[in-house]
């Protein structure tokens, strides 16, 4: 077995016991605390933790489903931060991406989804970091995203325009704009994917 | 061995507290169904004599939730200690797939705990189950009573009778008080789910 498969798989199930377990109410030993109860820890990412670790461990739709739900949610959510926004808005392109191949997405996906995530979880949960930080932590995942993606275009489509990719140079720094032609980018090669699977199922039909 | 509907993406996990006759088995599902309640739809159900001992068994079953894609849902078990009633304690093993045991510490109670162990050893023999298999679990329970002044087996021997060769983990513990109940628990679901998967793959 696969001791990687073993260790998200032990992860994972720890986790769930500790968050079954751990919410429990006070045993009725404990003394009452004074004054009125402290508030809940915001939590605003552990739904999609949760997610993220079964889409580990199986790509299904309703999974799918659920993190793009999830996503839509926390967009709203966190549309005054553009660091966190745009760390989402990645998230969501990756999601939509392994939705339309599923186990034929490019095996290197599910490993961007995890690392996106563990920065996007770092830039919520980490107080202390600063704004250019988090920034840095931004620029790096968008860049192995657009290398992710240059890689997927250029294996799966002979007909994609590859001039049309601006190739990173070391030291480069994309912006935002260079997130948003990455996303349209990916939405644009999503629907040549739609129309050539229309095409086939078309031919399937007049058979 | 668990049910799993692969349709469905479901898990049902049977988990069994097992144990010498007032050695706390239902404390323990009481203490567990204490913490969780707030979140669990089900009840705990529990026939006892007048005297409020088990005389079938308590179930208590509560989903735990999404574990990779499948929905867990985990069945605890009591089964009642008083060997009278071993007919019944076969009957509740039947299925399981995972074991707490738990053990008395009071000195009085050592041969009780040999006894019930040698005891469930032969019953899962029925259902041709090796006890070296099946997950376990060890709780020596009512360590609180040292406070009490009442004699208590040290665990050196506790685990020296017990678990030796099984060599499982185990944990001291007071059901009453509820330390080191949700360890145990948790200890034994993980294990027992671990098991399951292995067996599968």
């Amino acid at each position: 077995m696969d001791k990687k498969a073993n260790d998200t798989f032990a992860f994972d199930l720890e986790n769930r016991l500790d968050d079954f377990f751990s919410d429990a109410l006070p045993s009725q030993d404990e003394p009452p605390a004074d004054g009125p109860p402290a508030p809940k820890p915001d939590l605003p990412l552990k739904d999609l933790k949760s997610t993220i670790l079964a889409i580990d461990w199986e790509i299904t739709d309703d999974v799918l489903e659920t993190f793009i739900g999830q996503l839509d949610g926390l967009l709203e959510q966190f549309e005054d931060d553009k660091v966190i926004h745009t760390l989402l808005k990645l998230l969501k392109s990756l999601g939509k991406y392994v939705r339309l191949h599923k186990s034929n997405a490019h095996p290197d996906t599910i490993k961007r989804v995890m690392a996106v995530y563990s920065a996007l979880e770092e830039s919520v949960t980490n107080k202390d970091m600063s704004r250019n930080e988090k920034e840095k932590l931004l620029l790096e995942e968008v860049r192995q995203f657009q290398r992710l993606k240059a890689i997927i275009v250029s294996s799966k489509t002979p007909h994609v325009a590859s001039g049309s990719q601006k190739p990173i140079e070391s030291g480069e720094m994309p912006g935002i704009g260079a997130v948003i032609s990455a996303i349209d980018e990916l939405k644009s090669m999503m629907a040549r994917e739609l129309r050539a699977i229309r095409e086939e199922i078309g031919q399937l039909r007049k058979k | 061995m668990a049910f799993i509907n692969t349709k469905t993406k479901e898990v049902q996990v049977k988990l069994v507290f097992v144990g010498p006759g007032r050695g706390g088995k239902t404390t323990n599902l009481e203490y567990i169904f204490s913490r969780i309640r707030h979140r669990i739809e089900s009840d705990m159900v529990s026939i006892k004599t007048q005297g409020d001992r088990t005389l079938f068994f308590d179930f208590l079953p509560f989903e735990l939730g999404a574990i990779k894609g499948y929905n867990v849902k985990t069945q605890l078990y009591t089964v009642p200690g008083q060997v009278k009633y071993n007919a019944t304690r076969k009957l509740v093993l039947k299925g399981v797939d995972g074991i707490v045991f738990v053990a008395d510490s009071m000195v009085d109670r050592r041969e009780n705990n040999i006894s019930a162990l040698n005891n469930l050893t032969e019953n899962l023999h029925f259902y041709d189950i090796d006890i070296t298999d099946l997950p376990l679990v060890f709780q020596y329970n009512k360590r609180d009573l040292a406070t009490e002044g009442i004699a208590l087996l040290d665990v050196e021997t506790m685990e020296k009778d017990l678990n030796a060769q099984l060599k499982a983990p185990s944990f001291t513990a007071s059901a009453l008080k509820g330390d080191n109940v949700i360890p145990t628990v948790k200890k034994a679901i993980s294990k027992t789910i671990v098991a399951i998967r292995e067996k599968l793959l």
